[in-house]
């Protein structure tokens, strides 16, 4: 269980960029959280409900968006969905594939209220 | 209202630091191991084994995760090596910034070998990369061989696995083949070593491939700039799952 850090990286990530953009206030927080990494949404969700206490988002709305973990496959190309977290390719079944995206977490976004707005 | 597009990453911090920890400990030719299994798997058991023979050429140092007490550091404290313990208390992992503290207490100019003894854990210790050259994932037969299927995400990170207490597969259920294929739909390149540490069952095996990764290193550290092309045939070269981090 470390959703709690990774809620206070969130926190860190929000402060700041409301710093540098002028926000009064952040309406809402855009999250993306990629199957392939070790981290439960509802475990988030929760942490973030303590992250954001005193913050410049407070009373933000955070969105938790799960993502897919998508596989390129380096012998016919395509892009595949992964399924049953197996590395093969979609496509072709190849097992020379990486993966380009669902393996990460991010804030994707945010909504801010400027000052004076 | 406005909106701002961030994409920042949520371990874009531990990430950056860790690549620091790497580039530092390449200054200093050191090859840095982060050993990761379950609870009970045999990680310090296997360190146990392993030990005595790496310390008759390199030294080695260690640093020991555990959420509380100081059990497998007093393990290891026999032999002549280096050692740190962490504690992270209610955390479930290493993080790069908690090793960044504890090498402050080493002397990296008398290093050869750091190994990472993580925090036992099949799932979070997976997303912290810790500026290692190698994951060492230990699997205990005693486990089942369902595991990979089981925890994708360490499996698909590992670039050595030890399958430990083979000593023992008989007196359980465990399927080779099965762990094997499974373990290949989520990781084509890492090593599969048979050992068991406490018979001391193919431990040469274990350290000749440690001790191919120190030299290895030192080479590296040895041939700084002097653009050296030849090929390795192990899997420092290959892609570490944490690269994907932006």
């Amino acid at each position: 269980m470390h959703e709690l850090s990774l809620a206070m990286s969130v926190r860190e990530i929000v402060e700041e960029a409301a710093e540098q953009n002028g926000a009064a206030s952040v309406n809402r927080v855009n999250i993306v959280v990629g199957e392939f990494s070790s981290v439960s949404v509802d475990a988030l969700e929760f942490a973030m409900e303590v992250a954001k206490k005193d913050s410049v988002f407070e009373a933000a709305e955070i969105v938790i968006r799960q993502i897919k973990t998508i596989l390129k496959c380096g012998a016919c190309g395509a892009e595949t969905e992964m399924s049953d977290y197996i590395f093969a390719c979609g496509k072709c079944r190849s097992g020379a594939v990486h993966i380009v995206s669902g393996d990460r977490m991010y804030v994707e976004s945010i909504d801010i209220e400027n000052t004076g707005e | 209202m406005h909106y701002v597009e961030l994409e920042k990453d949520l371990l874009q911090r531990n990430d950056m630091l860790a690549e620091n920890i790497k580039k530092n400990m390449g200054d200093y030719g050191i090859f840095v191991l982060n050993l990761m299994s379950a609870p009970g798997a045999g990680k310090t058991s296997i360190l146990e084994a392993v030990i005595p023979e790496l310390i008759k050429k390199y030294k080695v140092a260690v640093i020991e995760g555990d959420m509380q007490g100081s059990a497998d550091a007093d393990r290891l404290s026999k032999f002549d090596i280096n050692i740190h313990q962490i504690n992270t208390h209610s955390l479930c992992h290493l993080e790069a910034a908690m090793l960044e503290r504890a090498l402050v207490n080493f002397d990296l100019h008398d290093i050869d070998c750091l190994i990472i003894e993580n925090v036992g854990n099949l799932v979070c210790p997976a997303d912290f990369f810790l500026g290692e050259d190698e994951v060492m994932m230990v699997v205990s037969v005693s486990e089942g061989h369902d595991k990979p299927h089981k925890y994708p995400v360490m499996f698909s990170k590992a670039d050595v696995l030890v399958l430990n207490k083979i000593d023992i597969i008989n007196s359980t259920n465990f399927s080779k083949e099965i762990f094997t294929e499974q373990v290949r739909n989520l990781n084509r390149r890492a090593e599969i070593i048979e050992v068991s540490a406490t018979n001391r069952t193919n431990i040469e095996a274990l350290v000749k491939h440690i001790e191919h990764g120190i030299q290895h290193k030192k080479g590296e550290a040895h041939d700084h700039g002097h653009g050296h092309d030849h090929t390795h045939d192990h899997g420092h070269s290959h892609g570490h799952g944490h690269h994907h981090h932006k």
